[in-house]
């Protein structure tokens, strides 16, 4: 299998989204209520469907039928 | 005074019901039984289709420690343990790496267990052993944590006491909790070692599918319930603003670390768990497996993330509990003491967990037992055993391996909440990340010798299991560092290979001997 590059940077970028580690430098706007929830909450929540997402689309449209039996 | 039971008979003969519609399923799964061997018994003859297959890969997934946990851990910790969405996902992201694959070569080549795809592989019998025994130890690990679960859930249900924060202290009802725990662990035992040997796999893939669907609806149900009885998220962020702000604050940069070190250890580890590895075999199509893996990518935005809401939710109530993860007997106590409807419906959650557990239990209970028949009996002691032969010992395997845990569990009553046992419990995921690169490199880099996976695992084994084994001691690695064990051992693993491999290309003649399959 070689590897689809722009998919696997598109997975870091989403788990670098879903991971909170930025918003430590936004004060309080981090958690300002935004549809119920703080806002980095919502974020990463909205990463973890960004993730949920590309994987369902990645099993529906490249599901591997290659043999790999040498 | 002993506290008072909250079950009457309705509710008890609802759920004596349920429990007799699971003998009932494995009565069917033995009468649908086509031969008598192995991969019948073990996998259903590798024919799960479509719905059977999601419910039982989301059943045996989300365990009762993501009703009781789950909802526990959030109570602690806020939304900090928002990290349980990600990492739940992160498993089905990590099968995208082999299930595909390793489906097409067990359909091939009829696997049974995980190690035979290892053998298949590499063609080693030091390694197909050593990762048998990791799988066996993770396995029977998880089994007996699912019992004391079992026996804790029936006796938190029965005798907790919401004003106290914990099951009263007094002789009377602490000997009817005591009853209520081994009653817990020897019923459900007993039903799911009858169902089980009745219908083997098939029989736990359909009691996987009812248990599934009651799972699904007991977490729509409890959400619905909190939010109705107890306010909205929203209006609990606005109490813990108040009282307790860290539950709704974002992790510092350690924090976020640990956060990436949870989705690549339970990622990794429950893509691997031989449980999940035994359904990629079991689907009885490509397009079935992938179909089902579609619909499980969502599945923890509805599980986890509710788990994660009751939670938060419960921890703006300010229960004084004596653990955290009585905040769900806790609400449901509340609830049903509000209504008529919510008794009902707390009634049917209590099946849930119920489903939770035994689903869980009765999945891992079947691969030890193939295990130990296929990959140590067969294997070493007795290749030329017979399939009916290997059939009937399995379920004897079954039966001796589940008295032995449930005599654990029972016999560990009162050291549950002991350290060293905890620490040793959760010892699972740290071995099993070992195995990764052996399913998942093996796959796709075709010259992959046997002895760097080989020695890559037992040095990866060796610092996560010495790390961990810090805990107990002064030297803690996860609390200083962030990240745990098993990640550092998985880093050290590849290294090793890394290493081995490249030297090993050096001596090309022996290379291609070792590399494939035999």
């Amino acid at each position: 299998m070689k590897p689809r590059w722009p998919i696997v940077v598109t997975y870091l970028i989403l788990f670098a989204i879903a991971i909170p580690w930025y918003w430590q430098w936004f004060g309080s706007a981090a958690i300002q209520p935004v549809f119920g929830l703080p806002r980095w909450v919502l974020v990463s929540i909205l990463g973890s469907v960004g993730i949920s997402v590309l994987t369902a689309w990645l099993i529906y449209k490249h599901w591997p039928e290659e043999d790999v039996d040498p | 005074m002993m506290a008072t039971l909250p079950f009457g008979p309705g509710a008890l003969t609802f759920i004596g019901l349920y429990l007799l519609s699971l003998l009932y399923l494995g009565w069917r799964g033995r009468q649908a039984q086509q031969e008598n061997t192995l991969k019948d018994f073990y996998l259903a003859g590798s024919g799960i289709g479509f719905t059977v297959l999601i419910f039982t890969l989301y059943a045996t997934q989300y365990s009762g420690n993501t009703l009781f946990g789950f909802t526990g851990n959030a109570h602690k910790n806020g939304f900090g343990w928002l990290v349980s969405v990600h990492f739940m996902t992160a498993i089905i992201v990590f099968y995208l790496l082999f299930a595909p694959w390793l489906h097409q070569l067990a359909k091939k080549h009829s696997f049974i267990t995980p190690a035979d795809y290892l053998t298949h592989r590499f063609a080693s019998t030091p390694l197909t052993a050593l990762a048998s025994v990791i799988m066996i130890i993770a396995a029977a690990n998880y089994l007996l944590a699912q019992l004391i679960a079992m026996g804790t859930a029936v006796e938190v249900l029965l005798v907790f006491d919401v004003g106290q924060g914990a099951i009263p202290s007094d002789p009377a009802t602490q000997h009817t909790a005591h009853m209520a725990f081994i009653i817990g662990v020897v019923l459900l035992t007993i039903i799911m070692l009858a169902y089980e040997t009745l219908g083997g796999f098939r029989a736990v893939a359909w009691t996987d599918a009812i248990q599934g669907i009651i799972l699904m609806i007991g977490f729509v149900i409890l959400l619905g319930l909190v939010i109705n009885r107890l306010g909205s998220p929203g209006d609990a962020i606005a109490i813990l603003a108040e009282s307790k702000d860290r539950l709704i604050q974002p992790p510092d940069t350690k924090g976020a670390w640990t956060w990436l070190s949870w989705i690549l250890v339970v990622g990794i580890g429950g893509a691997l768990y031989p449980q999940a590895i035994q359904r990629i075999y079991a689907a009885n199509s490509s397009n079935t497996l992938r179909k089902s893996l579609m619909v499980m990518a969502f599945m923890p935005l509805f599980t986890t993330l509710f788990a994660l809401l009751v939670g938060v939710i419960g921890a703006a109530q300010n229960y004084d509990l004596a653990k955290d993860t009585y905040i769900l007997p806790a609400i449901m106590r509340e609830i049903m003491a509000d209504s008529m409807i919510g008794y009902c419906l707390v009634v049917l959650l209590a099946a849930a967990i119920m489903a939770a557990l035994m689903s869980t239990a009765d999945s891992v209970l079947l691969i030890i037992s193939a295990m130990i028949t296929k990959d140590l009996y067969a294997r070493f002691i007795n290749p030329d055993a017979s399939e009916s032969d290997l059939t009937r010992l399995g379920k004897w395997v079954s039966l001796v391996v589940v008295v032995l845990m449930a005599g654990l569990a029972v016999g560990l009553y009162h050291f549950r909440d002991n350290n060293i046992l905890i620490t040793l419990m959760k010892l699972k995921f740290e071995m099993l990340l070992q195995l990764a690169p052996g399913f998942i490199l093996g796959l796709h880099w075709k010259n992959l010798p046997s002895r760097a996976v080989f020695a890559g695992m037992i040095v990866g084994l060796l610092v996560a299991v010495g790390l961990y084994f810090g805990r107990l001691a002064e030297f803690n690695s996860y609390k200083l560092t962030g990240i745990h064990e098993g990640v550092w051992g998985l880093l050290a693993n590849l290294v090793v290979i890394g290493l081995l491999a490249n030297n090993f290309f050096s001596h090309s003649s022996n290379s291609k001997q070792s590399a494939g399959p035999q």
